[in-house]
């Protein structure tokens, strides 16, 4: 069991609820009412399990539509290479969900231009730094593809039923940073790693 | 080697109660085993009738010390020292020539008989243990000591803690009934 895992931290007190160490029961021990019989060691173990089963539910229980970022950006599959990476800077996204005739076609990302660059698909943005500072990168390639040819095909999508904690876990195991979000064959959205962090913070919590 | 290291002990002892407390709990348990002394000593013990037992000294413990406990709610107090007695005074009589399985048996299944019921109550082994070896004047009770004493003096008990704990500030008393 780990007890440093990321967790959500109480907004009053800046210090994560998984800090509580058995000094802090104590003193809580101290200011209740009457005796307690439990051990402080027994209290601190029973909130710690009662802190990740409630972790665990808010999990479950939030679903996507509700963290999700909508509407989302989108790119078409015709536009072309160089079209598309200056509309991905100017909107400050790392990815994009692609639409044709309001179908969910595919999704593109900087790892989907990396190839084209001569560089891996797991190249990290220093290695891009790293290529530029040795003397360019041969985008001559790029120019020649359009975003159908670049995205990623088909694409994961999840529905907006989807709990928050199945599109965690479908990111972290497909190695992904975004997932499309698709209800009856519409795009209404996209979630994103940032929208599941912000998801986890308290004061985002349902009420 | 883990054998021994389980016995090492790492946990703490929990925090002294506030004097307040200390206080409330005497005088609660002042008053709980005070009716119980005056009733038995003037009305129970001259009909030849016994209204206090050691048990009840513990149960007052739990009642008046630590009335927030799963163990001091009524389900348990009353539950715990009635079943413990039946259970106490058929033992006795299935084993009346082992006075030393008898008491052992008669405390063991009154625990697991309390676990199974979750009416644990420690002061009710004690109980099922007295009606076992308490000497002739329990033993003539027959299982009347099933109502009297296991259900009529933690009843009695348990009016003076529902008064004591409802009237001492920052106490509330029972968590629940059954």
């Amino acid at each position: 069991m780990r007890d440093d895992a990321a967790a959500p931290a109480d907004p009053t007190c800046d210090v994560p609820l998984t800090e509580v160490e058995i000094q802090d029961i104590f003193t809580a021990m101290s200011q209740s009412e009457g005796y307690l019989d439990i051990t402080p060691g027994d209290a601190l173990a029973l909130y710690r399990l009662a802190y990740r089963h409630a972790s665990a539910r808010v999990g479950r229980e939030r679903t996507v539509g509700t963290v999700m970022t909508s509407p989302a950006h989108t790119a078409s599959p015709e536009l072309p290479g160089p079209e598309l990476a200056r509309l991905m800077a100017s909107l400050g996204v790392s990815g994009l969900p692609v639409l044709e005739n309001d179908t969910l076609v595919g999704v593109v990302s900087i790892k989907d231009f990396l190839p084209s660059l001569g560089l891996p698909r797991q190249a990290t943005p220093m290695a891009l730094v790293a290529a530029l500072l040795e003397g360019g990168l041969p985008s001559a390639n790029l120019a020649r593809l359009t975003t159908r040819d670049l995205m990623t095909a088909p694409a994961l999508s999840v529905p907006p039923s989807c709990p928050v904690a199945e599109a965690a876990e479908l990111m972290d195991r497909r190695r992904i940073n975004r997932l499309p979000v698709v209800d009856g064959g519409r795009l209404v959205g996209i979630i994103t790693r940032d929208d599941i962090v912000r998801a986890w913070r308290p004061e985002a919590a349902p009420e | 080697m883990e054998f021994f290291q389980k016995m090492r002990g790492a946990g703490q002892c929990p925090p002294r109660v506030r004097r307040s407390e200390i206080v409330s709990s005497f005088l609660g348990s002042l008053a709980g085993m005070g009716l119980l002394g005056l009733l038995h000593y003037n009305v129970a013990d001259p009909a030849d009738r016994v209204l206090l037992v050691g048990s009840f000294a513990a149960s007052a413990v739990l009642l008046f010390a630590a009335p927030k406990s799963p163990l001091a709610q009524p389900r348990n107090l009353l539950g715990g020292h009635v079943l413990s007695a039946i259970i106490g005074v058929t033992v006795r009589l299935a084993l009346p020539d082992m006075p030393w399985l008898a008491g052992a048996l008669a405390t063991a299944l009154a625990i697991a008989a309390m676990h199974m019921t979750r009416t644990l109550h420690p002061p009710g082994a004690a109980t099922a243990f007295i009606a076992v070896t308490g000497g002739p004047k329990i033993i003539a009770l027959g299982y009347l000591y099933v109502l009297c004493p296991a259900l009529a003096g933690p009843l009695l008990l348990l009016c003076v803690a529902l008064a004591t704990n409802a009237l001492t500030p920052g106490r509330r008393y029972p968590e629940y009934w059954w």
